[in-house]
């Protein structure tokens, strides 16, 4: 084990790039993941006004977006690339469902949220802009690695329950 | 010799947080398969030691083990021996039978089905028994929060190493393992003195952090956090922020708590864990129990 503490003035250190989103795989990535060897057909949908009351109602999660990405799968099931609205960021995930409607598997595809609210702040940020001090840590040495972030992910949980309720409303019968 | 991927990172929403597993080293398929075990495993261990589900081990036990000794999975048992290793090593001031007052300010639901616990039940009235069974002295809450997310990590980590990964990441929302021959870089999201940020280096070790200030309730007047001193059962300040670098992740997750509740009269538990903490209280930092 190995570990050493450094102080570092604000100026020269970069928390990775917090305007770009840290994309960990593609919507087609997930599929093949979720559904390996199956073929997945494109079946996209849009929510009528009384099917998103309905989903909202039964969710109690806002629908901000009636345009549905989904995909039937050849060997059962559905695939869903949908956004969550997070604490500062929408958060891009994939949900897969097993041919019953329940979750068979979530993965997060982008992500944005993991910096802190203060990292969100536009004049905290631009402390970060173009400086380059020469110090040990400079702007091409990004930061991933957070700790001690209040990170909660009831976000996705919420909008999981929204996905379940759209589909018993509107894709089950499809 | 088929060539070696680029790193393979995913995250899942899990323990409450987002837990993201980064495997360099490995062929992207040898890569994914042990990354959707690790997944796994995190999630069979969250089952077991959520204080919310009442078909988790925690739940069997806060509602029945004062009755009779109940059989609980190896996970919980090995947990439950490390919370009261931490016990015994801090006097108390790591409890895992502080649920109660946790219920009593809003952190936790108070579970519906589980007796209320006995006045001045705790970690000494719990008994570890052969054969994974538990049993305590008298009614009490058990809550392994403090310390589940951190073994967690670990045995994610256990998996990955063990299927070959050479570099990996293990990331429960903050609290992390590292492991392979590259140093990582860890930013403490901690109140900064002005004009300087906190930057980790770590290789081959664990950490995690610990602060209430952005969990603060009112109890009867006064602001309470979510970390209690089980020696005193009164509110951990809610003005420290501590990171603990530590070899495994469940013991720099429960060390965290130490910290809070002892500050710098913590150095004697960490030594003993090999562990070292970072402080950051009134604008500046204290290193306690630093590596020599």
């Amino acid at each position: 084990m190995k570990a050493s503490f450094l102080l570092v003035p604000a100026a020269t250190l970069a928390i990775i790039s917090p305007a770009h989103a840290k994309v960990f795989m593609s919507i087609e990535q997930a599929q093949q993941l979720m559904f390996p060897g199956a073929t997945l057909t494109a079946q996209p949908m849009t929510l009528t006004d009384a099917q998103a009351k309905a989903v909202e109602s039964a969710s109690n999660a806002n629908v901000l977006n009636r345009n549905l990405s989904i995909w039937r799968v050849s060997t059962g099931g559905w695939f869903i690339a949908d956004e969550v609205v997070g604490k500062h960021e929408f958060i891009p995930i994939a949900v897969g469902l097993d041919a019953s409607g329940a979750v068979k598997d979530i993965e997060i595809l982008e992500y944005r949220e993991a910096y802190g609210s203060e990292v969100r702040n536009p004049q905290w940020r631009a402390q970060f802009t173009g400086k380059r001090n020469g110090a040990k840590l400079t702007l091409t040495d990004d930061i991933q690695n957070i700790s001690g972030a209040t990170l909660s992910s009831k976000h996705i949980t919420d909008g999981v329950r929204r996905l379940l309720a759209t589909y018993a409303i509107a894709i089950a019968s499809h | 010799m088929p060539l070696l991927s680029p790193l393979i990172e995913r995250v899942k929403p899990l323990l409450g947080t987002f837990v993201r597993i980064r495997v360099g080293g490995l062929p992207a398929s040898q890569a994914n398969a042990a990354i959707d075990n690790a997944f796994a495993i995190i999630a069979d261990i969250h089952r077991l030691m959520s204080f919310q589900e009442s078909g988790s081990d925690v739940s069997r036990l806060n509602r029945s083990a004062h009755r009779t000794s109940m059989r609980v999975h190896t996970h919980t048992y090995t947990v439950l021996s490390h919370a009261m290793d931490l016990a015994t090593a801090s006097g108390g001031g790591f409890d895992p039978t502080v649920a109660a007052k946790l219920a009593t300010w809003g952190f936790l639901p108070r579970p519906d089905d589980a007796p209320y616990p006995a006045d001045e039940a705790c970690w000494t009235d719990i008994a570890l028994l052969p054969n994974n069974q538990i049993v305590f002295a008298r009614p009490l809450w058990i809550d392994l929060s403090g310390i589940a997310k951190g073994y967690a990590v670990d045995c994610a980590a256990t998996h990955l190493l063990e299927a070959g990964a050479p570099q990996i990441i293990v990331d429960a929302g903050g609290d992390m393992r590292v492991a392979g021959s590259a140093a990582e870089r860890v930013f403490l999201a901690a109140p900064p003195p002005a004009g300087h940020r906190a930057v980790l280096e770590i290789e081959n070790a664990a950490v995690a952090s610990s602060c209430g200030r952005n969990a603060v309730r009112h109890w009867q007047g006064r602001p309470v956090g979510p970390h209690v001193d089980g020696r005193t059962r009164q509110p951990c300040s809610t003005t420290r922020f501590v990171s603990v670098v530590a070899p495994r992740c469940h013991q720099a997750d429960a060390l965290t708590k130490v910290v809070l509740a002892r500050g710098a009269a913590s150095e004697t538990i960490l030594r003993s864990y090999g562990a070292q903490a970072y402080l950051h209280e009134h604008g500046r930092w204290t290193t306690i129990a630093e590596a020599a």
